[in-house]
This record gives C-alpha cells, sequence and structure tokens, in this order.
C-alpha cells in the first residue's frame, strides 16, 4: 500500500530538499542527528584491529556468549509471539472495563529501566520471590539460569510486539472481520484464516524487533540472571567484560552486533516494511 | 449443488421486531420466502442498523428476530445466534474480498467455513464465478480487480455461503456509473432467476429508484427509524406519502391535516385539491402534486382555485428546455418544493436563489390521501 507513493519520496530525496514542501533550514538539525547516530559506529569501526578480528570474534568465551544470545533470543521472540500476539489482539479487539490501564502496564517494560526491571523479575522468580519461594518446593530455580536470561529478555522485548500488532490490527480494522462472519465463518476461522493473514507484516515486524531488543538486553539480564559463561553471559554482557579487560575484544564483538542489528533493521525495513511502525 | 447447512434455498421468511434506543430505531418487519424488498431512507433514517440487525452485528435493546422459524434473537428469552451462524449474508458498498486471497479462494471462504471440503469448497467457487461471468478472475488478487470486477465476485462469494437471506447495502453506490448497470442486471439475475436456483430473499437498500423499481417486490421507506411507507415498488413511488419516497420520486409532497377540501399544514397553511375518499376529516394526509404544476410569480396572483405558497427560492437548476426552482425548506414538505418552469420563464421573473416568490397550483392538479401519522410526525 505504502510503496506506490515511496517512489517519488525517494527520488525528492536525490535532489536535497527541493520539492520537499520544507523549509530548507530544517535539513541541517536533521542532518546534524543523522551524523549523530553514524560517527560513533564510524569511530567504532576505525578502533577495530582487523588483522586480529577473527581471532577475538571466535574465541571460547565470544562463540559461547554468541550463541547463548542466537539461543535466548529465539526462544524469547518465541514467547513473545505466543503471549504478546494474544495480548495485542484483547487490546485491539476486546472491550473491558479497565482496558486503558491494561494498555498502559502493557506499556511498563518499555519505559521501566531495564535494571528495575530485573530487580523486580529477581523478586518474582528469586529464590525468596513471590513465584520463587513455590518454585523452590518444586525444585525449580530460575534465577541465574539460562531461563532467567530468557525471562528477562521476555519481559522487555514483550511490549514491541504488542504494540506493532496492535498497531496493525487497529489499522486493518474490522470490516473483513465482519464479512468473514456473516460468511459463516466461526471466531477461531476469522482468526485464524483472515485476521492473522492482514496483520502478518505487522507481526512478523514486531517480532523482529522483540528479538533485537532481546539481543541487546544487558540490565535485566545482569541482574536477575547473572554472568556465568556459557550459561546467562550474553554478548552484551561479555562485551561489557571484555571492556575492562580487553579493549579490542570488545570493540570486535561490538561490530558483531552492529552487523547483527543492521541485518535486523534490513529485513524489517524490506520484508515487513509495509508493517505500521 | 448445495454447499450450505441443509435448508430450502431462498426460501428464508424474516420476522423481525426490534428497538435500539441509543439510535432511536424501532421496527417491524415482516419479508415473505423469496421476496426482494428494497430499503429507502435518508442517511441516519436506520438502515445500516435494520441491516446491521439481522447479520448479527448489532444487538437490539428489545425485540426478536427469525429468520426460516429459527429464532435468531430474543431479547426475552436471552436467545442469540452469533453472525457465523444466522445464515445471513451482507454485501456492502465496498466489496471489501479478503486481500490476501484469490478471487476463486474469495468465493470459496464461505463454503469452507461450513466445513465443506476443499475440493468441493473449489467447485462450488467456480460454479458461482461462472454464474457472476468471472471466471477468467479466478487466479487474480483482490489488488489485481476493478471495482466492477471486484463487486461482481463479492456477489459470488456471497451466494456462494448459501444465504438464507442476502443483506444489500448499497452494492452499487461505490461504482462507476458506466458499470453499475452491469452489475445491476447482475443482480437481478441471481435475485430472481432464471434459473430458480438462484431467486433468493433479500433486503437490498437503495438510494436509486432504478435499483427499487428494477430488482424489488416492495419497497419499504424508513425515515427516523421507523418504517413509514411498506407496499409494491410502483405504489409507493406513484402515490408516496413520506417525504423521502416523494423526493426520490420526484413529486412535491406536504403533509397536514384534512380538513373541507384539502389540508391544513402544522403552519395553517391550507392546501386544496381533490380528496382521495378515504379521507377522513380531522385525519392524517398528504397532498402531493407534480413540479410541472406549479407556475411561479414575483407577486401574489389571487384567483380561487388554486393554492398559494410563498417561499424562498434555494437553487436553481437547468434541465433541458426547463429550470427546476427548489425552494427553501418549508414546514410539512419534503425538504424544498419543486417547480419545472421554462427557461424563458425564468429568465422573464429574473429568479435568483434567495428571491420571494409565490408558487401557484390548481386544486385540480392536487391529490390528497391518507397518510400515517408517523409521516406527519418526521416531517414536522
Amino acid at each position: 500500500m505504502t510503496t506506490a507513493p515511496l517512489v517519488p519520496a525517494r527520488r525528492a530525496r536525490g535532489r536535497a530538499g527541493t520539492g520537499s514542501g520544507l523549509p530548507g533550514w530544517v535539513f541541517i538539525p536533521a542532518v546534524l542527528g543523522g551524523v549523530f547516530i553514524v560517527l560513533p559506529l564510524v569511530a567504532m569501526l576505525v578502533r577495530v584491529q582487523w588483522s586480529q578480528f577473527w581471532e577475538l570474534v571466535t574465541s571460547e568465551s565470544s562463540v559461547a556468549a554468541l550463541q547463548l544470545s542466537l539461543r535466548t533470543s529465539a526462544v524469547s521472540t518465541l514467547l513473545c509471539v505466543l503471549l504478546g500476539a494474544p495480548m495485542a489482539l484483547v487490546l485491539a479487539r476486546a472491550r473491558f472495563p479497565g482496558l486503558r490501564l491494561a494498555r498502559s502496564l502493557v506499556l511498563l517494560p518499555l519505559v521501566l529501566p531495564p535494571v528495575v526491571g530485573g530487580i523486580a523479575l529477581l523478586y518474582t522468580f528469586g529464590r525468596q520471590g513471590l513465584l520463587g519461594r513455590s518454585l523452590d518446593v518444586l525444585g525449580l530455580r530460575i534465577a541465574f539460569s539460562t531461563t532467567a536470561v530468557v525471562i528477562a529478555q521476555t519481559f522487555v522485548a514483550l511490549p514491541f510486539l504488542v504494540l506493532s500488532l496492535e498497531g496493525s490490527l487497529r489499522t486493518a480494522g474490522r470490516r473483513y472481520e465482519a464479512v468473514a462472519a456473516t460468511l459463516g465463518a466461526n471466531p477461531t476461522t476469522v482468526l485464524r484464516r483472515v485476521t492473522i493473514p492482514l496483520v502478518l507484516p505487522g507481526l512478523l515486524s514486531g517480532a523482529v524487533l522483540a528479538f533485537a531488543r532481546a539481543l541487546g538486553e544487558f540490565g535485566a539480564t545482569l541482574t536477575f540472571a547473572g554472568s556465568l559463561q556459557g550459561v546467562t553471559r550474553t554478548l552484551p554482557l561479555e562485551i561489557y567484560l571484555q571492556r575492562e579487560s580487553d579493549a579490542d575484544a570488545a570493540v570486535a564483538l561490538s561490530l558483531v552486533l552492529v552487523v547483527v542489528a543492521v541485518l535486523i533493521v534490513l529485513a524489517t525495513r524490506g520484508r515487513a516494511g509495509e508493517g505500521s511502525w | 449443488m448445495s454447499t450450505g447447512p441443509a435448508r430450502i434455498r431462498g426460501a428464508g421468511a424474516l420476522a423481525l421486531t426490534a428497538t435500539v434506543a441509543d439510535r432511536g430505531v424501532e421496527l417491524e418487519l415482516r419479508v415473505e420466502p423469496g421476496e426482494v424488498v428494497a430499503v429507502l431512507g435518508a442517511n441516519g433514517a436506520g438502515k445500516s442498523t435494520l441491516l446491521s440487525l439481522i447479520s448479527g452485528l448489532t444487538r437490539p435493546d428489545t425485540g426478536r428476530i427469525t429468520l426460516d422459524g429459527q429464532v435468531l434473537v430474543d431479547r426475552d428469552r436471552s436467545v442469540w445466534v452469533p453472525p457465523h451462524r444466522r445464515g445471513v449474508v451482507l454485501l456492502a458498498q465496498q466489496a471489501l474480498l479478503f486481500p490476501h486471497l484469490t478471487a476463486v479462494a474469495n468465493v470459496a471462504f464461505g463454503p469452507r467455513s461450513h466445513g465443506v471440503p476443499r475440493r468441493d469448497a473449489n467447485a462450488a467457487a467456480e460454479h458461482w464465478l461462472a454464474a457472476v461471468d468471472a471466471t477468467e478472475f479466478a487466479g487474480r488478487k483482490p489488488a489485481q480487480l476493478s471495482g466492477g470486477q471486484a463487486q461482481r465476485i463479492a456477489v459470488a462469494r456471497a451466494l456462494a455461503a448459501d444465504p438464507a437471506l442476502l443483506l444489500l447495502d448499497e452494492p452499487m453506490a461505490a461504482l462507476d456509473v458506466a458499470v453499475a448497470p452491469a452489475l445491476r442486471q447482475l443482480l437481478r439475475k441471481v435475485l430472481r432467476g432464471p434459473p430458480a436456483d438462484t431467486a433468493r430473499t433479500a433486503l437490498l437498500v437503495t438510494h436509486d429508484l432504478i435499483d427499487a423499481l428494477s430488482l424489488a417486490d416492495r419497497v419499504i421507506v424508513l425515515e427516523s427509524g421507523r418504517i413509514v411507507e411498506d407496499g409494491p415498488a410502483r405504489t409507493v413511488l406513484a402515490h408516496p406519502r413520506s417525504a423521502f419516497a416523494a423526493r426520490i420520486a420526484g413529486i412535491d409532497l406536504l403533509a397536514g391535516i384534512v380538513d373541507d377540501h384539502g389540508i391544513v399544514t402544522r403552519d395553517g397553511l391550507r392546501i386544496q385539491g381533490i380528496l382521495d375518499p378515504g379521507c377522513v376529516p380531522g385525519q392524517h394526509a398528504v397532498a402531493v402534486f407534480s413540479p410541472s404544476a406549479v407556475a411561479v410569480h414575483l407577486t401574489s396572483p389571487g384567483g380561487s382555485p388554486r393554492n398559494h405558497l410563498a417561499v424562498t427560492i434555494a437553487e436553481l437548476e437547468p434541465r433541458g428546455e426547463l429550470v427546476r426552482v427548489t425552494s427553501a425548506d418549508i414546514a410539512g414538505g419534503a425538504g424544498g418544493l419543486v417547480a419545472d418552469i421554462t427557461a424563458a420563464a425564468a429568465a422573464d421573473l429574473d429568479l435568483v436563489p434567495g428571491k420571494r416568490v409565490h408558487y401557484a397550483v390548481k386544486a385540480t392538479e392536487v391529490t390528497i390521501y391518507p397518510a400515517t401519522s408517523a409521516t406527519n410526525r418526521t416531517t414536522q
């Protein structure tokens, strides 16, 4: 839907502001902002020791951290979809008292400092926590395990999926669903054959955003899961740790995360770019 | 080819009584099996509410709706059948084809939802695509179809779901003037047959006189959430009792109370005419006359068997040799009153919007017949 108007917009960009309808001075802070985003990345690239790069990123601890990050982020993303999609559906379609409050609460992990989220999770799932005590009786210890990493990542990433999908659901509207119902489709069939296919781009971009947020998660993970190599030490934690002892390794690993982030942005913009965000 | 739950095709008979307080709607309606009823009315008169009550998208505050003897809604007994189990299909202004499905998959959607196996559902879809002359578009996505093509496929999709009752909400309104006649012809074929297997019960909401005359057995007119007229299409349009029906039939109408030789409107204006034998003094009635029977004067012409109406001109519109003069709204009238005069007369009188003029209508040109009180209430 958005592809047609995008084409002239791209052409206009090539001619540096002519025909944009914007006053010329707007471009000065806009370009400054762009430089502000790109410059630190360039600075890091300049600092990379290319001769040792491969050696640094393939060290045992680096590979362990990268694998752990990818694995936990994948599981977190799956959990975000399984929990977040129904949440988005309820927020976008259902009507009940307290809906506005529910929507604000869902956004809480987004605005909460991650370290505060980590502490909150610790007092929920930790050994002395609200649920942790009962789980401990059952022999389940969650804090400072890989499970804790997944929980921390899911906690902070969930709002991204819910927001993205809820936006898509609102944009799609209910008209097609009403038509499907009058054609004889029961609510589950409507959801499966009409609603989900219509909002698939929004669901995909939400999932990619959630994955990116999970991959970069640091504060809540450190607080709630600790930093045990191969168990809870994800790539951001490894980078932070390496920075103390071996700055070159930290830079090399950072570059790996940058590459992953760029790939994610390209994937969302390219494939699910029709989504609402 | 049976594609839905077992029922006699086209035999849907609807009985509805419903009120929706916050939309000011209070309706009572019966539709016989196989009957096509046109629903006319101004915007906000309650047409959409009527359709959404039947299709199950709106809950009435009180009332009961039955279709084919099956109770769909009964507020007294807390019966509520959800939309997908009603056998009522809605065809709207927009085709609303599912954008992610091909045309044939769209048409097969209804049968598939009723649990028909994929192969049979596709066969049914192809049958209905052929019935609307759209076989060639089977593999296309909605984005690759024109508005008229999409609406034809929407008709096929609606029929493939084998509805007991088909609801059509201005299906031609969003179409190009050039393609609307073709769709009207198609609807006529699928609603009225032959073949007989396509004739079915339907409610058709429309703004269009031609739709009402060519597709419907019967016309109902809604005003302010009530049914104010109900009868065969030709009768309602030839003898309108409501402002809306008069307007679409192109007839001038004034409502009032019957006295000796005519009616008296709410503002005390006396209109004389030929009284229908059914008129009872003191009862509600309407006076109707043709716009071509109206003469326009700058000063009151006097002289008896004429009716005189002082009006303000709201609009002038050339119509070939004639000029149509529309007055500002007057009490008891169907909006403005319309006069058709020659272009020469309009020029001589130097008519412009805002000018005060006198309409004169011979009493012999005015027909007065009984009307319901609802008509008077809503036109005041």
